[in-house]
C-alpha cells in the first residue's frame, strides 16, 4: 500500500488540507485515484467566471458541475450576460451566484430568474441603493463591507409583520449594517394585523423610515405615527 | 493503574495503560460500548496494525495522553498547516512507507489528532508542486489513460478560487 493506492477518503483529508486552489488542481492531475479525490474540493472552492463577451457555446463545453458562478458585471452590458446565465441556470443550478458591480434594476430581473435555485451574494462596493420585493431578501447575501445604505422594499402582497419579521429584520441583521434608509413600498396589507416596525427598526441603524402610497386608512397612519416616537424619523409620500 | 493486552497483526502482545490505549477511537468503543472486558487478561486484537507501527504510535499516545479534547471545528473554518507541534513533527521524521502506515493505522484506530497531524505533513510536501513533482515525491505512477489529462487540464481552465 502507498500513495497510489491511499483510501480516497484518507486522500481527501489530507487535500483538505490544501488552502491554495492551485494545489487542488495540481493534485487532481497525479493519477486516477488523486483525481477522485481533490474533485469534490475542486467544486467546494472554485466557481466558474461569467462575463460579458464570453461564448455562450464554451460555457456549455464546461464539464465540471459547478455550484457557484461569479459574474463579473462591467459595463452595463446586462443583455450579454443574461444568455451566459441562462445556460448557467440550465447547467449548473447553481447553489451561489456571486455579483459584482451590477445595477440594482439588473439585479431584480436576476431574482426573477434564479431565486428559486440559489443564494446571491452581492458584492457590490458601488451599489448603495436597492430596490427589492420583501421575499427575495432572504435570498440576498451581501459581503461583509457592503455599502448599502439604501434598501427600497416591496411589501408585495404579504402583510407587513411578515415583511419585517420572516425578511427584513434578518437580512439587515445579517447583512444590511450599514443601511439607514428604508423604504417601504405599498403598505397595503395593514390595516387588518397592524404591526408595530418601529420597535422591530430600534435594534437596527435605520434612521430613516419611509412609507410609499400608502393605501391605508387615516387610522392606520394615526397609529404608525403613534408608533414612531422612536428615534426614527416617519417620512409619508 | 489498569492495562490491557493488544495483539498485532504479526502476534506481538502489548501491555498498555487503559488511558493510553483509549486515545485509540476504535478500542475505547470496545471497551465502553461493546463492554469487552481488558481484566479477563485476553487481548484486543488489531489485525490491521503490524508490530512496528503500533509501537510508534503508543510512543505518541503516550506522549499526547493528557491532551485536552480538540475543538470541534466545523468545516469551513480557516486551517493552517504550520501548527504542527516541534515534537509531533520530529515523531513525524520518517521515511514515507512508515509515514503512510501510522496514518492508515490511525484511521484504523480511530486517533483523529494523529490523522490530522500527518495529513498536514503530507499536505505540506504536496503544496507549491506540480503534477509531476507530485508523483517523483510519493512514487506515483501515472495512470491515466492517453488523453485524460488533458482533457482535466481543459477543465481546470475555466476555473477560478471562490472568493
Amino acid at each position: 500500500m502507498d500513495f497510489q493506492t491511499c483510501p480516497v477518503e484518507i486522500l481527501e483529508q489530507i487535500l483538505n488540507n490544501l488552502f491554495k486552489l492551485d494545489d487542488l488542481l495540481n493534485s487532481a492531475l497525479v493519477c486516477r485515484r488523486w483525481n477522485v479525490a481533490a474533485e469534490r474540493l475542486i467544486l467546494q472552492r472554485s466557481q466558474v467566471p461569467i462575463f460579458a463577451g464570453q461564448s455562450p457555446c464554451a460555457l456549455a463545453d464546461v464539464t465540471r458541475n459547478y455550484r457557484a458562478v461569479r459574474i463579473y458585471y462591467r459595463d452595463d452590458r446586462w443583455d450579454e450576460l443574461r444568455s451566459l446565465l441562462d445556460v448557467c441556470r440550465e447547467k449548473f443550478h447553481p447553489r451561489a451566484v456571486v455579483i459584482y458591480g451590477i445595477l440594482a434594476d439588473h439585479l431584480n430581473r436576476l431574482y426573477v430568474a434564479y431565486h428559486n435555485t440559489a443564494k446571491i451574494q452581492l458584492e457590490a462596493p458601488m451599489l448603495n441603493s436597492l430596490s427589492i420585493s420583501a421575499t427575495n431578501l432572504s435570498q440576498l447575501f451581501t459581503a461583509n463591507e457592503s455599502h448599502l445604505r439604501e434598501l427600497n422594499v416591496d411589501q408585495d402582497t404579504i402583510s407587513l409583520r411578515e415583511a419585517f419579521e420572516t425578511h427584513l429584520v434578518p437580512f439587515l441583521d445579517r447583512s444590511g449594517h450599514n443601511v439607514r434608509k428604508l423604504i417601504m413600498a405599498k403598505l397595503t396589507y395593514f390595516g387588518t394585523d397592524p404591526y408595530d416596525c418601529f420597535t422591530s427598526c430600534k435594534p437596527l441603524h435605520v434612521e430613516t423610515l419611509c412609507f410609499h402610497s400608502t393605501g391605508c386608512s387615516l387610522d392606520c397612519l394615526e397609529q404608525l405615527a403613534g408608533w414612531s416616537n422612536l428615534k426614527v424619523k416617519l417620512l409619508f409620500s | 493503574m489498569s492495562t490491557i493486552k493488544l495483539e498485532t497483526s504479526d502476534g506481538v502482545k502489548f501491555t498498555v495503560k487503559t488511558q493510553v490505549a483509549k486515545c485509540s477511537g476504535t478500542i475505547r468503543t470496545m471497551l465502553e460500548d461493546i463492554g469487552i472486558n481488558p481484566q479477563d487478561g485476553e487481548a484486543i486484537p488489531l489485525s490491521n496494525v503490524h508490530s512496528t507501527i503500533l509501537q510508534k504510535i503508543l510512543v505518541w499516545a503516550e506522549h499526547h495522553v493528557d491532551d485536552p479534547e480538540p475543538p470541534r471545528d466545523d468545516a469551513d473554518a480557516a486551517k493552517r498547516t504550520d501548527d504542527i507541534c516541534s515534537w509531533d513533527e520530529d515523531f513525524l521524521k520518517v521515511d514515507q512507507r512508515t509515514l503512510f502506515d501510522v496514518m492508515l493505522a490511525a484511521n484504523y484506530l480511530d486517533m483523529k489528532q494523529l490523522i490530522a497531524v500527518c495529513c498536514k505533513t503530507v499536505a505540506n510536501m504536496i503544496k507549491g508542486k506540480t503534477a509531476d513533482q507530485i508523483r517523483k515525491t510519493f512514487n506515483i505512477e501515472n495512470d491515466f489513460p492517453p488523453g485524460d489529462e488533458d482533457k482535466i487540464r481543459l477543465r481546470n481552465q475555466f476555473c477560478e478560487e471562490r472568493r
